[in-house]
């Protein structure tokens, strides 16, 4: 069995003739349902169901894949309807925050500018200034031949 | 001549929701892109609640809209007037009819929920007049279509973080319209604002 951490070329083993019976560690330790990795369409988001209810969105970039939960960290869009833009930001479709493949950190809320003469005149009550580092939080996954085995997070069931 | 309509149903959400949700206007232009994907201020008067708006879209490589004043009545009534074409020159049903629409939400006390309803009133010239139902339906259309993307949103974040939940429209680092009104009447503190329109 092979198998290759996130760090890895992900579209390299993607050729691999090898096919596994299960995941490349204990079984609790991933979740249940693999992503097959042929079936990822690239420059777009591809969103996957684990099982236990869990989705994601997986995105490929060059030489790895970027996978989140599919729910944006400010009021929960859906992710799964997200936009790739050029330049490797998630855009939420929702209210259209834009966050980093590479780091899931909030690069960009357009609406900053769009909405800027109202921002600017806005109440007191209004306070950009204490805005909550918003953030996609990167899943761990491995890969095994075809299959993408996603690592559940701490805590998480 | 004049032809008034509404449009009315009921929103699965409480009040303080809905009116958020209207207010959250960091939503326009991406989730209801479809429609509009461009909004901007023309010109906006706090003290009266009124945005000149201009929101526009990309048809054959030109853009086109609508300049629309806006005001807030607090607490949960909208009003939309003085609609005009964008560019001026484009030839639109604007030139010849004048639109005006109130929007006004009341709760629903025994579920909670909100009772919307959208009042239209269109001063149309007499040859538009036999065409009048057909721009009603066009009207009442586009409207359940916005609203439909609008509640599958208000669904997807009560599932997540309650259905009462409007601590984020709250929060201080939210931007959403004519927020101190918004607190005023929503938000910690607030009295039930239930009333008939």
């Amino acid at each position: 069995m092979r198998s290759a951490d996130r760090s890895g070329d992900a579209s390299a083993r993607a050729a691999s003739p090898e096919t596994t019976g299960g995941p490349p560690g204990p079984p609790d330790a991933f979740y249940p349902r693999p992503i097959e990795l042929s079936g990822l369409r690239r420059g777009t988001v591809n969103l996957r169901d684990l099982g236990e209810g869990v989705q994601v969105v997986v995105v490929q970039g060059p030489g790895r894949l970027h996978v989140f939960r599919d729910v944006c960290p400010h009021m929960g869009g859906p992710l799964g309807e997200a936009t790739v833009c050029k330049d490797a930001t998630l855009e939420c479709p929702w209210h259209g925050y834009r966050f980093s493949l590479d780091t899931g950190r909030l690069v960009e809320n357009p609406n900053e500018r769009i909405m800027a003469e109202l921002r600017r005149r806005a109440p007191a009550c209004f306070r950009p200034e204490n805005t909550p580092r918003y953030a996609l939080a990167p899943l761990a996954y491995q890969v095994v031949g075809d299959q993408v085995y996603v690592q559940r997070r701490r805590n998480e069931p | 001549m004049r032809h008034r309509f509404t449009v009315e149903y009921e929103i699965d959400c409480p009040v303080a929701i809905a009116v958020a949700v209207y207010l959250d206007a960091e939503h326009y232009v991406f989730l209801h892109k479809k429609y509009s994907d461009t909004y901007e201020v023309l010109s906006y008067e706090p003290a009266t609640r009124k945005i000149l708006i201009r929101e526009s879209w990309q048809l054959f490589g030109l853009r086109i809209g609508q300049i629309c004043m806006t005001e807030y009545v607090p607490p949960a009534e909208f009003l939309n007037y003085d609609i005009e074409p964008y560019p001026r020159w484009l030839p639109s049903a604007h030139h010849v009819m004048k639109a005006r629409t109130r929007l006004v939400y009341t709760e629903i006390p025994e579920r909670n929920s909100t009772w919307s309803m959208l009042e239209i009133e269109l001063d149309l010239p007499f040859w538009l007049w036999p065409f009048r139902r057909w721009i009603e339906k066009a009207m009442t259309r586009l409207k359940i279509e916005k609203d439909e993307q609008d509640i599958d949103m208000i669904r997807r974040r009560a599932a997540r973080f309650g259905r009462e939940n409007n601590s984020i429209y709250l929060a201080d680092h939210q931007f959403i319209l004519h927020k101190d009104d918004y607190l005023r009447h929503f938000g910690p503190g607030s009295k039930p604002i239930t009333r008939s329109a």
